[in-house]
Parts: structure tokens; C-alpha cells; sequence
């Protein structure tokens, strides 16, 4: 922990003494790669320093955007941050390539209705108490006064949407750092992602909503747009993996590499085609683990070796961008909302675990994986505040403050839910097990695991 | 961007990823030894011509907003080269070389920058309206003298049949060690001739000082890389690590207006010399990812390149003409002052003449640092990169027929299979 710490200090001296050659506003040339390589260096030290105190790698990422992000120390400013959204963008694409990849539906066909009711019993008591929660307080704040209770209602649903976001990227990066598998582990990983499919989903809904409650707000879309948003995400996404799946039949060489530049390629015309990387990544995950003959698990492996980069740089950005400031100002009301989100999730599962006789031992510990909120919730509560003019701006602060509290505790719950299931570590002997043995016969030789410390990666494989 | 344009902007990145595929396959790299060309002909010339291509505001595909994009990879690019150049100076390898080579290295590198730097400044004068001389124009001869300087791989086994396998062993260490000095040329120009941009910053030192924050910056960068990598606790850390410290040494030395492949290399060889745990990984680990970055690179060096204008062109053949006859006199010299054993000057100079992709390296990593928009960096930049495939051709001119197909190994090559392991 010491190193660490010394080699964080180290790390961010040079980086402000590169920083005080510029005047104070002025970023320079190369401010985007100076960003990349301080968060990148700083969050991994920050992660064992994090790792040391028994607390995940991946709260140290987050609190390390934090600390040196715009909101605090300032190392990083505003416009580095924005510089780093392709990285962003396309770390959130590999993110999501990896959760499809981890999904076998037709291993996952018998649990599909109990995943399918927990994550709707979840999502719906969480959204009705943080809803009447909104309901009743909007009165209460400045900025709501004029509104009529038809607004109102209109206001605490967008609201109440994006607060029951899970979070997919949190509870694969925990799965990633712990090498963890068992049956918490995929239910836990299937149902944030279908959870997260609905979230986007009624929130294109709720839009609708709110536009026709707020007249003035002008309309960027309706459900055509919603249409183009969610099947073409899928639909290139699906596409993407198929081209994967060829090249690896195919070529079978540089697979990481490659599955890099499509998913650059994809993040550089999602923004504009307005294509969800998230989507665009778990169809092609999806795809590439159920349709094609190439194992998903492959394409893990091929990438294995980006994924802490990845999941660094994508946290702490992500961590950079929170809004310490807003959190502040929301603080008791941002708990109390957290607060009822996590009670209407749990009595949302307690009926589930009533209604299928869900043991124990895998509800309780599959809950904690239900509160970390992390890129959706963003993204999302991003959209309220540059969407619905001021009402949408004073919203999202509250929503903010919320993300934050989850963002910061969920990751810390889930991975010790994660160690007393005893499943962390188990990811190494599981690989060689049958589930994923039924494709080896088509790739040959079969891929092993990530080598031994310190051997050198063996080249890529795939040729059948 | 509008919805077609983007149609138009993701089929050409789709299709130079597809090309960079193509090009990467163990086959294609099986026909450059057939065929007896370099990775710069092979490789290097279709990226900078799809790159210059795709730039074209008919096009439309390589933008200004996708170009702001690929900057920091294209940074990188140049911080990862520079580190793999820079890990080549493990000075316990460097004192295993038989005596008085480090002369030959010396006068193969420097004798064709001097010839350069002198054909060059004349070709500017001859090149720029009178009353606009001023000191840049040696600044961007000398610019062009580091580039006289890398020369792309050879092959032992076949020089070995044409001249001994002694001969042709010191010859490759030639080749492993010259970039250096192009290197350090840079290092110099852009300590001495501080970029424009730089007028912002609140550091006003002189060129001395600037020597010194380079080589400290670089020392210290070697020093920081090698704590982070032997803090990694396993192979993925350390690759994360590697890519954060090339990314933080490539920022850091353009924050300071200072060369970002010379700062990287000197990290880098630091790093080599410092006690790893395991070196040849590391490498290994460099080299990897090299021919892919190397490949974005030069997309976006072509995207940035002007071939329209006449005087790159006219520049070229002063350019190869005075590396030419620098790698000559160079060799005539060595035969002098150089170890017992080497082959005759022509023998020689034709060995060493083919331009090592590191040449396009420097020259871009000049422009970088003055600016792309001055009109000589352009005109160096064409030069360079039609001086490259002038030299292949006069090689084969002067060598009387068609190398036979080990003739000259691809400069990838030269990084992916030699250059850590020189054959003994």
C-alpha cells in the first residue's frame, strides 16, 4: 500500500509539474494522452491502495476520478475529462461485449422467467417509492413550485426511471476483479443486463411523457426515434458480432486489437447515429456467445488483456464526472432516495424469492448486486439535465446526488456479497467446465485461461 | 456531422481496419520477403495514400472532428516507437560489440545527416522566397539530417553469403543503433529551435535549460516507468501500466513542447538498463502491438500529408542523393577508422542506404512540434516519404536486377524477430 501511495504521488507531481508550464485554462497540446496515461497510472495505484483496506479495486478508480477530476484537485480539467469520452465510449462498448459474452441464454432459458420477474418486481417497487417520494417533495424545492400535480407526476417518473438503473458496468467489473463465477455471479450478470434493457426502454417512455406534459420543451425524437435507438443498436451490434465471428474463423490473429477498432469505429459513429455502445456491445456479446460458433468466452480471453486498462480509465472517468458539488447541496435527500431504492428493490425481490423459493444463500447475496449504479444512471440522469430545460437541470442534481451514493457504496456491498457466496477466484476453474466445452470442438486449439504470472500470453488461437 | 456523412466516415474507417487486417496476415508478410520490400512499400505506402485519400474534403472521410479524435492514439504512436527505439540501448549489449564499431555506428549515422543537413539548407534557399530566410530554414534541414539517419533492417543471412558473416553481423548492429542518432538530432532541434506554440507557457528558459528538463524529463520518466512495472503484479498490470506510462511520457513531453518520440526513447532506454525482471517480455509486450499502431499512424500521417505541393517532390531526390552519398562517405570513412572485416564502401553504402519507417517517424514527429501548417515541414514530410520508395528504386538501379528475396527484410520484421536478439 505504501508503494502505491508513493508511486501516486509520484505520478501526480509529474503530472502537475506538466501541467504548471501552461498558464492556469490553457490545456495544450497532448492534453488528452497525459490524461489517459495519469488516470490510467493513478487509478491502478489507487486501486491497490483501495485493495489494501479490504475495499474494492474498482472504488478506488471511482474515488480516484474523483479526487483528481475537475470537482476536486483539478488535475484533470473539464475539457481533458470530454477528450477522454471516445476512450469512454469505447471502454463502455467492451464493458458491455463482455456481459454478452457471459450470457448463455440457453443455460440461462430455465432461470429466465425468475431473473425476468425479480428485475420487474425490483425495478417496479423501487420506481413506486422513489416515485411518491419525488411526488411528495417536489412541493418542498423552489424549483418545482409552479408545477401542476399532472407535472408533477410527469417530473418524479423520469425521475423515478432513472434511479432504478442497475448497473451492468459495476457488477462485471467486480465479477472481472474477483475472477468470480457461480450461479450469484450469472444471475446477478443477467439480471443487471436485462434490467437495464427495460430501464432504457420505459425511459424512452417516459420522455414521451414529458413531453407532452412540458409543452415547451422542445421534442427530439418520438417513438420512431426510439425505434432507431434500440433495434439499431441491436441490430449493428448483432452485425458487429458476426463480423467478429468471422474474423476470428477466419484470420484468428490480433483478435483484441481488432475487436478494438470496431468497437472505436462503432463509438465514433454511435454519437451521432445515436447508437448505445452498451446495446451495440451486449448484442454482440450475445450474439457471438449464442449464434455463432465462436465462444463468447474467447473473445473474453482475447481481450482479457484490456479489461483492467479498460475498466480503470472508464471508472475514473466516470468518477471524474461526478458531481461532488451536487451531492453536497442533495445530500439528505439523496440518501433518503438511495435509501427507498434499495427497500423497493429488496421487497421486489422478497416477492420473487416468495413466489419461485429462491434459497437464501442466492437471493441475499444477489440483492447486494442490485444497488451499485454506475454509467446508465449517468448517462441517463446526463440526458434529464440537458433534455428538459430547467426543470431538468435542478432534477438532475438530486439525481446525481443519488448515483453517487450507490456509485460509491454498491461496488463495496458487491463484492463482499461476492466473497461470502464463496464464488471469487472461481472464474480459473470454471473455464475448463462443460458450459463452455460444447464450442471447443470448433476452435481449435482450445484457448486456456489467462497464463500464469509472468508467462508470456500465448499467441491467438482460432483457427478451426 | 450529417447521418450520410457518417455512413461515409465509418465504412472508411471499416475499410482501413479491414486493410489493416489484410495487411497484417502472416502472408502478406511472407510475400514482402518473397518480393524483397520494405514494410514502408508494402504497408506503409497504401496507409499513407488511403490516409491522404480519405482526408480529401471530397471524401470526407478522415475530418477534422475524426482526426481530433485519432490524435491521442496518434501521440501515443509516437511515445510507443520512441520506447521501443529507446529499449533497444541496453548498454550491456552496446559493450558486447566488437571494438571500434561504435565508430562505424557513429560515422554511418552522422556523415549522411551532415551531407543532408548541407544539400538540404541549399535546396531550402533555392526553395523559399529570398526575403523570407531566416533560421528555421536550418532548423528544418537539420529536421531532415535526423532522418538521413535510420536505415531499415538488413538480412544477415544473405549478406552473410555476399560478404562474410562477420561483416554482415556488424552491419545489422548498425542498423539497430542508428535511429538513435536521428533521434538525438531531433532532441537538438527541439531544444535549440523551440516550437512556436510553446510562446503560451510560463517556462521562458534557454536552450541549455531545455537540454536539461529533456534529458532529466527522460531519465525520470525511465525511472517512474520501471517502479510502476515492477510494482505490476501480474502480465495484464503490466501491460496497463506500460500503456499508461507511454501515454503519461508521450502527454508530459507535449505539454512541455519538447519531442515526444526523444523523451519516450530516452525513457526507454533507461528502462532497459535498469535491472527488470523480465526484459525480454517487455519487449516482446512492446513489439506486439507495433505494426497495428505503426499502421494508425501512418493513416494519419497520410491524412495530414500534401502531396500536391511541387517542392516536396523536388525536395526527394536532393534528399536521397545526399543520404546516398553520406552513406558512401560514410563507409569509405569506416573502412578507415572501423574494426578489421567490413565489406567495400559500395558494398557497404548500398546495405545501409534503404530508409527505415523510423525516418517518417521523426519527420512527423517534427512537424508535430512546429506545426503541420509551416509550408518547409510539409515539403520535408513529402520528402521523406517519396524519398523512401526513390531510394528502393535506386538501390535496385545501382544493384543491377531485383534483390534476391532476403534482400531487405521488412523494417517490422526487423522489429518483431531481430532486434531483440541479434544473431551472434
Amino acid at each position: 500500500m505504501i508503494r502505491a501511495a508513493i508511486l501516486l504521488a509520484l505520478v501526480a507531481a509529474l503530472t502537475v509539474s506538466a501541467r504548471s508550464f501552461l498558464p492556469a485554462g490553457v490545456d495544450g497540446g497532448g492534453g488528452a494522452i497525459l490524461a489517459f496515461g495519469f488516470i490510467l497510472l493513478a487509478a491502478i495505484q489507487m486501486g491497490h491502495i483501495f485493495h489494501a483496506l479490504r475495499l474494492p479495486h474498482l472504488t478506488g478508480f471511482l474515488v480516484c476520478g474523483a479526487v483528481f477530476g475537475p470537482q476536486v484537485l483539478g488535475l484533470l480539467t473539464e475539457s481533458m475529462v470530454n477528450d477522454l469520452g471516445v476512450i469512454k465510449r469505447v471502454a463502455v462498448g467492451l464493458i458491455a461485449l463482455s456481459a454478452g459474452c457471459e450470457l448463455n441464454l440457453r443455460e440461462l432459458r430455465p432461470r429466465l422467467r425468475v431473473v425476468g420477474t425479480i428485475a420487474a418486481l425490483g425495478s417496479l417497487l423501487a420506481a413506486g417509492l422513489i416515485w411518491t417520494f419525488l411526488f411528495f417533495l417536489l412541493p418542498q424545492l423552489d424549483w418545482a413550485v409552479g408545477m401542476s400535480p399532472q407535472q408533477r407526476a410527469v417530473v418524479a417518473l423520469v425521475g423515478a426511471n432513472v434511479l432504478i438503473a442497475l448497473s451492468p458496468a459495476v457488477v462485471i467489473g467486480i465479477v472481472s476483479e474477483t475472477r468470480a463465477a457461480g450461479p450469484v455471479t450469472e444471475m446477478a450478470l443477467s439480471l443487471v443486463v436485462l434490467a437495464d434493457l427495460v430501464v432504457v426502454l420505459t425511459f424512452s417512455l417516459t420522455d414521451g411523457l414529458a413531453h407532452s406534459a412540458f409543452p415547451l420543451i422542445q421534442a427530439t425524437g418520438g417513438a420512431a426515434s426510439l425505434a432507431v435507438h434500440i433495434l439499431g443498436s441491436l441490430a449493428i451490434g448483432a452485425l458487429l458480432g458476426a463480423v467478429m465471428a468471422l474474423f476470428i474463423a477466419r484470420v484468428g490473429r490480433k483478435v483484441g486489437l481488432f475487436v478494438f477498432g470496431l468497437l472505436f469505429v462503432i463509438a465514433e459513429a454511435g454519437g451521432v447515429w445515436h447508437l448505445d455502445p452498451l446495446l451495440v456491445g451486449l448484442a454482440a456479446g450475445l450474439f457471438l456467445e449464442n449464434v455463432s460458433a465462436v465462444s463468447g468466452r474467447l473473445v473474453q480471453h482475447e481481450t482479457e488483456s484490456a479489461s483492467l486498462p479498460t475498466f480503470a480509465v472508464f471508472f475514473a472517468t466516470v468518477g471524474a464526472e461526478i458531481h461532488l458539488q451536487a451531492f453536497v447541496d442533495v445530500a439528505g435527500w439523496a440518501l433518503a432516495a438511495a435509501a427507498l431504492r434499495a427497500i423497493g428493490l429488496y421487497f421486489g425481490l422478497r416477492i420473487a424469492v416468495w413466489r419461485y423459493k429462491i434459497e437464501p444463500t442466492l437471493w441475499k447475496r444477489l440483492y447486494l448486486g442490485m444497488l451499485p449504479q454506475a454509467g446508465v444512471a449517468l448517462a441517463l440522469a446526463l440526458l434529464v439535465s440537458s433534455k428538459f430545460g430547467a426543470w431538468g437541470e435542478h432534477l438532475s442534481v438530486l439525481l446525481f446526488g443519488t448515483i453517487v451514493v450507490n456509485e460509491l457504496t454498491g461496488p463495496v456491498l458487491w463484492r463482499s456479497s461476492l466473497i461470502r457466496a464463496g464464488e471469487v477466484g472461481r472464474r480459473d476453474s470454471a473455464a475448463s467446465a462443460a458450459g463452455h466445452a460444447r464450442r471447443a470442438s470448433t476452435i481449435a486449439p482450445v484457448v486456456p485461461e489467462p497464463p500464469p504470472e509472468r508467462t508470456p500470453a500465448p499467441e491467438t488461437t482460432t483457427r478451426p | 456531422m450529417e447521418s450520410a456523412h457518417v455512413a461515409q466516415v465509418v465504412l472508411g474507417l471499416a475499410a482501413a481496419l479491414a486493410l489493416a487486417v489484410v495487411l497484417a496476415h502472416p502472408r502478406v508478410k511472407a510475400l514482402e520477403d518473397r518480393l524483397g520490400v520494405t514494410v514502408l512499400l508494402s504497408s506503409g505506402l497504401p496507409f499513407l495514400v488511403l490516409g491522404a485519400v480519405f482526408a480529401l474534403p471530397s471524401v470526407g472521410i478522415l475530418t477534422t472532428e475524426v482526426r481530433a479524435d485519432l490524435q491521442p492514439a496518434f501521440e501515443f504512436g509516437l511515445g510507443w516507437i520512441g520506447f521501443v527505439i529507446g529499449i533497444q540501448m541496453d548498454v550491456r549489449r552496446l559493450d558486447a560489440l566488437p571494438r571500434a564499431l561504435g565508430t562505424v555506428i557513429v560515422t554511418e549515422s552522422v556523415v549522411p545527416m551532415v551531407t543532408t543537413v548541407i544539400f538540404c539548407t541549399a535546396a531550402f534557399a533555392g526553395l523559399t522566397d529570398l526575403l523570407v530566410l531566416d533560421e528555421t530554414i536550418l532548423r528544418d534541414a537539420l529536421v531532415l539530417g535526423a532522418c538521413a539517419a535510420p536505415t531499415a533492417a538488413i538480412s544477415v543471412p544473405f549478406l552473410s553469403r555476399r560478404m562474410g558473416e562477420r561483416a554482415a553481423s556488424m552491419l545489422y548492429e548498425v542498423t539497430l543503433v542508428d535511429e538513435v542518432a536521428g533521434l538525438a538530432l531531433l532532441g537538438v532541434c527541439a531544444v535549440v529551435f523551440r516550437p512556436i506554440s510553446a510562446g503560451a507557457a510560463t517556462w521562458a528558459l534557454p536552450s541549455s535549460a531545455w537540454l536539461l528538463v529533456s534529458a532529466g524529463l527522460g531519465v525520470v520518466l525511465g525511472i517512474v516507468t520501471y517502479a510502476l512495472i515492477r510494482s505490476a503484479a501480474h502480465r495484464n498490470e503490466e501491460l496497463a501500466l506500460l500503456l499508461g506510462a507511454v501515454a503519461l511520457s508521450a502527454g508530459m513531453s507535449r505539454q512541455l513542447g519538447l519531442s515526444v518520440p526523444v523523451i519516450c526513447a530516452l525513457a526507454g532506454a533507461m528502462l532497459a538498463n535498469l535491472p527488470l525482471r523480465d526484459p525480454d517480455g517487455l519487449r516482446r509486450t512492446l513489439e506486439t502491438v507495433e505494426r497495428p499502431l505503426y499502421l494508425v499512424f501512418l493513416l494519419v500521417v497520410g491524412a495530414y500529408w500534401r502531396p500536391g505541393e511541387w517542392q516536396g517532390w523536388a525536395l526527394a531526390p536532393v534528399f536521397v542523393l545526399a543520404r546516398a552519398i553520406g552513406k558512401y562517405l560514410g563507409a569509405m570513412l569506416s573502412l578507415r577508422v572501423g574494426p578489421a572485416g567490413l565489406p567495400s564502401p559500395r558494398e557497404m553504402a548500398l546495405a545501409l542506404m534503404p530508409q527505415s519507417p523510423a525516418s517518417i517517424v521523426l519527420i512527423v514527429a517534427a512537424a508535430m512540434l512546429y506545426g503541420p501548417s509551416e509550408a518547409r515541414v510539409r515539403w520535408a514530410t513529402t520528402a521523406v516519404i517519396v524519398g523512401g520508395v526513390l531510394t528502393e528504386l535506386v538501390i535496385r538501379t545501382l544493384q543491377g536486377g531485383g534483390p534476391s528475396p532476403e534482400e531487405s527484410l521488412p523494417a517490422m520484421l526487423k522489429y518483431q524477430r531481430d532486434r531483440g536478439a541479434p544473431p551472434r
